[in-house]
């Protein structure tokens, strides 16, 4: 199993030099000229050329790649365009904020999701599984603006418990990770449910329950593992995406997360922030999928790694 | 438990009477058990033959209770085993009861293990849940013996169900179903998933175990080849209800006959004669959703009557062992 995770590893090398290359290719060929941008509309012709040059925008684009990734590589991740700001210094400040808030969130989703979804599935047809899709159809349509606002309006403003925006503290980080996790919590129900009643219906368990093993050892002996496969793969999957994709939450809390930062780069043409948190999204996915995997394998035995 | 009054000074381990089960589907009520009888005696082998649907797991699963929720509904009878009314008792006494003095084996071992656990400690469970008195170090011993007698390396027991191979997997499951040496064995088709030369070998399994544990049986088959080589008794179902049941030899001497299982006999292919195609029994199955009024075979039936059309008929005595259901064997009529 080391060797699979060194081959994964270094395959994920690869895999970011693949997706920066990519995106590197997007950003040069996309309307619009970053220097223009940084300068603003009435700067002068030999103004721009003269930051086009300093920015190394005059050379070929494979070149400029080549000479950023040489940097990256040297662990030079570069200063923002547009603020100056050192961008590695600037992800070290927002990097614990992202990664709170993600993994608040997906606590938040998957402690309460899963048991739902697994009582719903015992109680099949009940009220509580009713109950429970109800509460999934809601959480799911609430757009993340909407309930964070609403969410601000009740929890801060007329009971003043938890503080409405920024960071510092937990209480911070409760109303962004219920925001951000009230999705992930419903599709984390759901699967959960129909995973469950999936396995309920297998002959193994109609084996256990013929060993005289109680209901509730069938559920948690026997069904439960067999039952977190396809889970597992989605709460991988949703963590991952809560790692760039909290822009929203991120701006309605006023949180300095990477999403943010990442849109903004974005809209400036600010390329070494963008490259780095692309960088930083993609290490971070790959290493959440060598996670899942090894799960994956450590809760079914007929999943061997290929050596 | 409420249910443990002075045990009746009664032979039978079993009885099943007029037992009605159906499933109620959202297409449709099926039903899959229309006043079923059976008696079993402690340590006796009754096979119970009869097609696909005539209602064999049914009756199994209700000894077990183990009927689907909500779907599976006894609607009539009474399963009285050792004197316990397994349809009053308690969730807690059918626990007791399920896997320590009723086991089960199920009719495809691919599906039957749990694929996320090992053989070993699958086996082990059964002692955990009803041996709490025993030691670990027994309960494992324990384990190790009965993979020897099913014929399993004890080394192997630390690997899980998909490094085993069909027939393994059935003595494994076997194994579990004997290690509680339970009085009553329920195999549901033990060896239809299994090719012939295992299937060989697991019959002799059971039946080897089955005389050291002097369990008594009830085996679930659609091959009365199987029938002949393990049980004494046999109970031939069709629609729902036991229409023959005798000794095998009462049953298989072929001198008076239910006509269902005249037509089961005749559906065996024959070394001797040269029939060009097979003869099979003419008409479907018993349409379970909508059963007729009279006798369920009628519709197929070569000597129905208007009677038969009308009237269910009753189990008719032929012998103190061999009990038919048909007009045909009413007393004074002379049939064959």
């Amino acid at each position: 199993m080391f060797k699979y995770v060194i081959k994964r590893l270094l395959l994920l090398i690869f895999v970011v030099i693949g997706i920066t290359l990519f995106i590197y290719l997007i950003l040069s060929a996309a309307p619009g000229d970053p220097a223009q941008l940084i300068l603003g509309m009435d700067a002068t012709a030999e103004d721009i050329a003269a930051l086009r040059a300093q920015l190394g925008l005059d050379k070929p684009v494979l070149i400029q790649y080549i000479n950023y990734i040489g940097k990256v590589l040297k662990g030079d991740f570069g200063t923002s365009w547009l603020s100056g700001y050192n961008v590695y210094q600037e992800f070290l400040r927002r990097l614990p904020n992202t990664i709170a808030l993600g993994t608040l969130a997906m606590m938040f989703a998957v402690l309460l999701g899963i048991p739902l979804g697994i009582v719903a599935a015992i109680r099949q047809n009940s009220i509580v599984d009713y109950l429970s899709l109800a509460l999934a159809v809601i959480l799911f349509s609430l757009p993340a603006f909407w309930f964070g606002l609403i969410s601000q309006l009740f929890f801060c403003l007329r009971l003043g418990w938890l503080p409405a925006s920024g960071v510092g503290t937990f209480k911070h980080f409760i109303l962004p990770a219920l925001t951000l996790g009230a999705n992930v919590l419903a599709s984390q129900l759901r699967m959960t449910r129909t995973s469950m009643l999936d396995v309920i219906k297998q002959d193994y368990i109609r084996t256990a329950r013929a060993k005289g093993a109680s209901e509730r050892r069938v559920v948690l002996k026997h069904a439960l593992r067999n039952s977190m496969l396809p889970v597992v793969t989605q709460v991988g999957i949703s963590y991952a995406s809560c790692m760039g994709g909290s822009v929203v939450t991120e701006s309605v809390f006023s949180i300095p997360g990477i999403g943010s930062l990442l849109i903004n780069a974005v809209k400036s043409r600010d390329i070494p922030v963008v490259m780095g948190t692309i960088i930083f999204v993609a290490v971070f996915v790959g290493i959440i999928n060598l996670l899942v995997d090894l799960l994956y394998a450590y809760i079914d035995p007929r999943v061997k790694f290929a050596e | 438990m409420g249910n443990k009054m002075q045990k009746p000074a009664n032979e039978n381990l079993l009885e099943i009477r007029n037992l009605h089960v159906r499933y109620n589907t959202d297409e449709a009520v099926v039903h899959a058990l229309n006043g079923f009888d059976l008696t079993l005696k402690r340590g006796e082998t009754l096979g119970i033959v009869g097609e696909t649907g005539a209602g064999k797991t049914t009756m199994a699963l209700s000894i077990m209770r183990l009927l689907p929720k909500r779907i599976g509904e006894v609607t009539a009878g009474s399963i009285i085993y050792d004197g316990i009314d397994i349809l009053k008792a308690s969730a807690n006494a059918m626990l007791k009861l399920r896997g320590k003095r009723i086991s089960m084996i199920f009719q495809d071992p691919m599906t039957s293990l749990n694929p996320v656990q090992t053989v070993g400690s699958q086996i082990y469970e059964v002692l955990e849940l009803h041996y709490p008195e025993m030691t670990r170090e027994e309960k494992h011993r324990r384990v190790d013996e009965m993979l020897e007698l099913v014929g399993i390396p004890p080394a192997r027991k630390d690997e899980y169900p998909h490094q085993f191979s069909g027939g393994m997997k059935q003595r494994i499951v076997i194994a579990m179903a004997l290690i509680s040496k339970p009085e009553l064995l329920l195999a549901d088709e033990p060896t239809t998933a299994l090719d012939v030369t295992i299937q060989a070998q697991i019959l002799e399994l059971v039946r080897e175990l089955k005389r050291q544990f002097n369990t008594a049986m009830i085996l679930i088959t659609h091959d009365l080849g199987v029938v002949n080589e393990v049980c004494e008794n046999v109970a031939i179902v069709y629609g729902g209800e036991v229409i023959e049941r005798g000794t095998i030899e009462d049953v298989y001497v072929r001198e008076k006959n239910h006509p269902y299982t005249e037509g089961l006999f005749g559906a065996i292919p024959d070394l001797v004669t040269d029939l060009p195609r097979l003869k099979s029994i003419p008409g479907y199955m018993v349409d379970p959703t909508n059963l007729p009024e009279g006798c369920k075979f009628a519709d197929r039936c070569g000597f129905c009557t208007e009677r038969c059309r009308r009237e269910n008929p009753i189990l008719h005595r032929l012998s103190d062992t061999h009990f038919i259901k048909c007009h045909l064997f009413e007393e004074g009529s002379n049939h064959e």
